[in-house]
C-alpha cells in the first residue's frame, strides 16, 4: 500500500485531532446541555409547582384580604364591585388548585370550607349584619383560611422534596453520563497519542534517510561547484582573450573595408571615364562615318567639276579651232581680216589659257580628286579603327563595370563582415561576463554546498541521527555520487607549462571527448 | 397538631385587633353624652355645609315627587321585608342610584359615615348605603326636621358601620314648608383628624 507523506499524514494528525476534539467537545457540550436541559426542565417544574404553591398562598392571601376588605366597605358601589373582585380571585385560586390535580385534593378541600365560611361572612354582610359577618369572619373564616394555608404548606413541602428526590436522581445521571464520556475520550486520546508516536517514528526515520542523502549531494555538490567555478574561471579568461583577438580582426577588417570601398569608388569612377570614352569613340566613329562622306561627296563633286573642267577644256579646244578657222578665215580675207585675224588671235590665246587652265584645274582637281580618295581611304580605316576602339572601350566599360560592381559587393561583403566580427566581439565579452558569472556562481554554489551541510547536520541532529554527517572522516572520504559511484575529481589543470615540460597537451576535442572543462588555449584556437 | 407559625400569627393579629377595638369602644360609649368644645365645633361647621345641600333643587325635587307619588313597591315595603333585603338588592341599589342618591354621593365628605333622604313620611326617597329602618317616621331624626327644625342626636354606635357617629337631621323645604328631612351621619373619627 502506499503510503501518504509526511505533511498530509500531519495534516491527517492535525485535523484527527482537531476533529477528536470538536467531536469531543460536541459530545461534552450536548451532554452538558442535555444534564443543563434536564436540570433545567427539572428545576423549572420544580419550581413551577414552587411558585404555584407560592402563588397559591398569595392568591389565598389576597382573596382573605379581600372578605376583609369587604367586611369594611359601606359604599353599596364599591362593596358591589369588591364582591366581583372577590369572586373573580377566588375563582382564580380555585383554578390554581385544580391546576395542581390529585396532589392539591386535600386543598381544594379545605379551600371548598373556605368559601362556604367566606359566603356566609358576605351573606351577613349584605344583609346588614356587620356584626355577624366580623364574627363568622373571624370564626369560621380565618380559621379555615388558616386551614387552607396550612394544607398548601404541606403541599409545598411535599413539592420541594419530590424535586430534590428528582434533583438527586438527575445529578447521579448526570454524574454517569460525563464519566462514560471522559472514559471515551480517554479512549480517543489514547488512539491519538498512539497514532502520534507512529507519525514521530516514521518521520524521524524518513527525515534520517533524507539527511544522509542531502549530505553526501552536498558533498558532490561543493566538488561539483569547485570544478564547475574552475572552468568557468578558465572559460572566462580565454573569452577575454578571444575578445581582444577579435578586437584586433576587427580593427583589420576595418581597414580592408576602408581600402576596397576605397577601389570600388576608383572602379566607379574608371567605369565612369570608361562610359565617357565608349561614349567618345561612338562619337568618334559617328564623326569619321560623316567625314568619309563628305569626303565622297568631295570626290564627287571633284568629278563633277574635273567634267566641268574636261567640258570647258573641249570648249577651250573647239574655240581655239574656232579661232583657227577664224585667222584662216581672215587670213584669206587678207587686210579686210587683219582685225579679225586679231581678235582671232587673241580668242584663240584665251582658248588656249582656258585650255591651259582647265588642264591645271583639271590637274589640281584630279590631285584632290586622289588626295580625297585618299582621305576617304584613310577615313575608312580610321572608321575601322575608331569601330575597334569603340568595341574595345566596351569591352573595358563592361570590364570596368564588372570591376565596380564586383569591388561594391566586396566592400558590402567586407563590412558584413567587419559587422559579424563585431557581433562576435560583443558574443565573446558577453561569454566572458557570462564566465565570469559563472565563476562567481560556483563560488557561491561552494558557500551553499557549505551551508547545505551545515542545515544537513542540523537536520540530523534534529532527527538524532547526527553519527558522521560533518564528521572530518566523512569529509577526508572521497564524494560519492548519488548512485555510489566514484564522484569525478576535479579536472587537472591542462596549463601551458605543463605542454611546456613535454608533455603533450591534450586537444579541446580530446578534452571535450572526456568531459573535461576547456582550457585557455582552447579559446585561443577558436 | 401543633399551629405553624403563621397559623400562630395570624391568631394572635386577630385577638390584638379585637383587643384594640374594645379598648377603643369603650371610652367612646362614655363620652357619647357630650362633645367636647372643639369637636363640636367642627360638628358645626360640618352641619353648616349640610345645611346648603338641603336647598339643592334636586333633593327638593325628588322629595316633593315622592311625596305626590310613592312607587307602589315602595309603598308596600315594610321593615320586615326591608330588613330581608341585602344591601345589593336591586330595590335597595335603585335608591343609591337615582338622581338624588347619586347627588349626595358627589357630596360626601370623608367626615359623612351615612346620609339618607326621607320623604314627609319618612320612607326613604335616596340614601348613601341601605338604612336600617325602612322608615323613621316617629323617630325624631325624621319629626324634628320635619317641624322645621334642625337636629342633632347623641353619639352612637352605628349598627350597620360599628363606627361612632352623630347623627344630624335637617328639613328639607319647599319654600318655608318642610316636605322631607335629610339625616347625615357624621363621623367622630374623622372629624376629630
Amino acid at each position: 500500500m502506499r503510503t501518504a507523506n509526511i505533511p498530509r499524514q500531519l495534516l491527517f494528525y492535525i485535523l484527527a485531532t482537531v476533529g477528536v476534539s470538536l467531536l469531543a467537545f460536541a459530545v461534552f457540550y450536548f451532554v452538558m446541555t442535555q444534564s443543563f436541559r434536564d436540570n433545567s426542565t427539572l428545576t423549572s417544574n420544580a419550581m413551577t409547582k414552587l411558585n404555584q404553591s407560592r402563588a397559591l398562598l398569595g392568591r389565598l392571601g389576597e382573596a382573605q384580604a379581600s372578605v376583609q376588605q369587604v367586611v369594611r366597605l359601606k359604599d353599596p358601589d364599591e362593596l358591589e364591585k369588591a364582591l366581583k373582585e372577590l369572586e373573580l380571585k377566588q375563582k382564580a385560586t380555585e383554578a390554581m388548585i385544580e391546576s395542581g390535580g390529585e396532589a392539591a385534593a386535600g386543598i381544594k378541600a379545605q379551600f371548598g370550607r373556605l368559601k362556604v365560611a367566606n359566603k356566609a361572612v358576605v351573606d351577613h354582610l349584605l344583609l346588614g349584619d356587620l356584626g355577624a359577618a366580623n364574627e363568622t369572619l373571624l370564626t369560621t373564616s380565618n380559621p379555615q383560611c388558616e386551614a387552607v394555608r396550612i394544607e398548601i404548606d404541606k403541599h409545598y413541602q411535599a413539592v420541594d422534596a419530590s424535586a430534590k428526590a428528582e434533583m438527586a436522581t438527575q445529578q447521579a445521571r448526570m454524574r454517569t453520563r460525563i464519566l462514560e464520556r471522559f472514559a471515551l475520550l480517554a479512549v480517543i486520546l489514547l488512539g491519538s497519542v498512539i497514532y502520534g508516536w507512529r507519525i514521530r517514528s516514521r518521520i524521524t526515520t524518513e527525515l534520517s534517510g533524507i539527511s544522509s542523502t542531502l549530505a553526501e549531494t552536498g558533498r558532490s555538490l561543493a566538488d561539483s561547484s569547485a570544478r564547475v567555478a574552475d572552468a568557468s574561471q578558465s572559460v572566462s579568461e580565454g573569452a577575454s582573450e578571444q575578445a581582444a583577438s577579435l578586437e584586433e580582426t576587427s580593427s583589420s577588417l576595418e581597414e580592408i573595408a576602408s581600402m576596397t570601398k576605397r577601389n570600388a569608388d576608383n572602379a566607379q569612377r574608371a567605369k565612369d571615364l570608361a562610359g565617357q570614352t565608349r561614349a567618345a569613340a561612338d562619337k568618334g566613329s559617328v564623326d569619321m562615318q560623316a567625314m568619309t562622306t563628305a569626303m565622297q561627296a568631295i570626290k564627287t563633286s571633284s568629278d563633277n567639276i574635273s567634267k566641268i573642267i574636261k567640258t570647258i577644256d573641249e570648249i577651250a579646244f573647239q574655240t581655239n579651232i574656232l579661232a583657227l578657222n577664224a585667222a584662216v578665215e581672215a587670213a584669206r580675207a587678207g587686210e579686210a581680216g587683219m582685225g579679225f585675224a586679231v581678235v582671232a588671235e587673241e580668242v584663240r590665246s584665251l582658248a588656249q589659257r582656258s585650255a591651259q587652265a582647265a588642264r591645271e584645274t583639271a590637274e589640281r582637281i584630279d590631285d584632290s580628286i586622289q588626295k580625297s580618295g585618299r582621305g576617304a581611304q584613310l577615313c575608312s580605316q580610321v572608321e575601322v579603327s575608331l569601330q575597334e576602339i569603340v568595341i574595345k572601350a566596351r569591352g573595358v566599360d563592361e570590364l570596368v563595370a564588372e570591376i565596380a560592381s564586383a569591388s561594391s559587393e566586396q566592400s558590402q561583403g567586407i563590412e558584413q563582415v567587419n559587422t559579424a566580427v563585431s557581433e562576435m566581439d560583443k558574443v565573446t565579452q558577453s561569454n566572458a561576463a557570462s564566465a565570469e558569472e559563472s565563476a562567481a556562481a560556483g563560488a557561491d554554489l561552494s558557500v551553499q554546498a557549505d551551508a547545505l551541510k551545515t542545515a544537513v547536520a542540523d537536520l540530523q541532529k534534529l532527527v538524532g541521527s547526527a553519527a558522521d554527517a560533518l564528521s572530518p572522516q566523512s569529509r577526508a572520504s572521497s564524494p560519492k555520487q548519488p548512485n555510489g559511484h566514484e564522484a569525478p575529481r576535479a579536472h587537472p589543470v591542462h596549463t601551458r607549462e605543463t605542454s611546456l615540460n613535454g608533455a603533450r597537451p591534450s586537444t579541446a576535442a580530446e578534452r571535450s571527448s572526456r568531459g573535461e572543462p576547456p582550457l585557455k588555449q582552447d579559446f585561443r584556437d577558436m | 397538631m401543633n399551629p405553624t407559625p403563621n397559623q400562630s400569627s395570624f391568631a394572635g393579629i386577630t385577638a390584638l385587633l379585637m383587643a384594640l377595638g374594645l379598648t377603643w369602644l369603650a371610652p367612646q360609649a362614655t363620652a357619647a353624652e357630650a362633645l367636647d368644645a372643639g369637636l363640636q365645633a367642627k360638628l358645626d361647621a360640618q352641619v353648616k355645609i349640610i345645611q346648603t345641600w338641603v336647598g339643592d333643587p334636586v333633593f327638593v325635587k325628588a322629595v316633593k315627587d315622592h311625596n305626590a307619588a310613592v312607587p307602589p313597591d315602595q309603598a308596600a315595603m315594610t321593615q320586615d321585608k326591608w330588613k330581608a333585603l341585602t344591601v345589593l338588592d336591586p330595590f335597595v341599589r335603585a335608591f343609591t342610584k337615582n338622581e338624588a342618591g347619586a347627588l349626595l354621593k358627589s357630596k360626601k365628605t370623608e367626615a359623612v359615615s351615612e346620609a339618607f333622604l326621607s320623604d314627609a313620611a319618612g320612607l326613604k326617597v335616596a340614601f348613601l348605603s341601605k338604612t336600617t329602618a325602612w322608615c323613621h317616621k316617629g323617630k325624631p331624626k325624621h319629626d324634628v326636621p320635619m317641624t322645621g327644625k334642625s337636629w342633632q342626636g347623641p353619639v352612637e354606635v352605628d349598627e350597620s358601620t360599628g363606627l361612632q357617629q352623630v347623627q344630624v337631621a335637617m328639613p328639607v323645604l319647599d319654600g318655608d314648608k318642610p316636605i322631607g328631612s335629610l339625616v347625615v351621619g357624621l363621623s367622630l373619627a374623622k372629624l376629630g383628624q
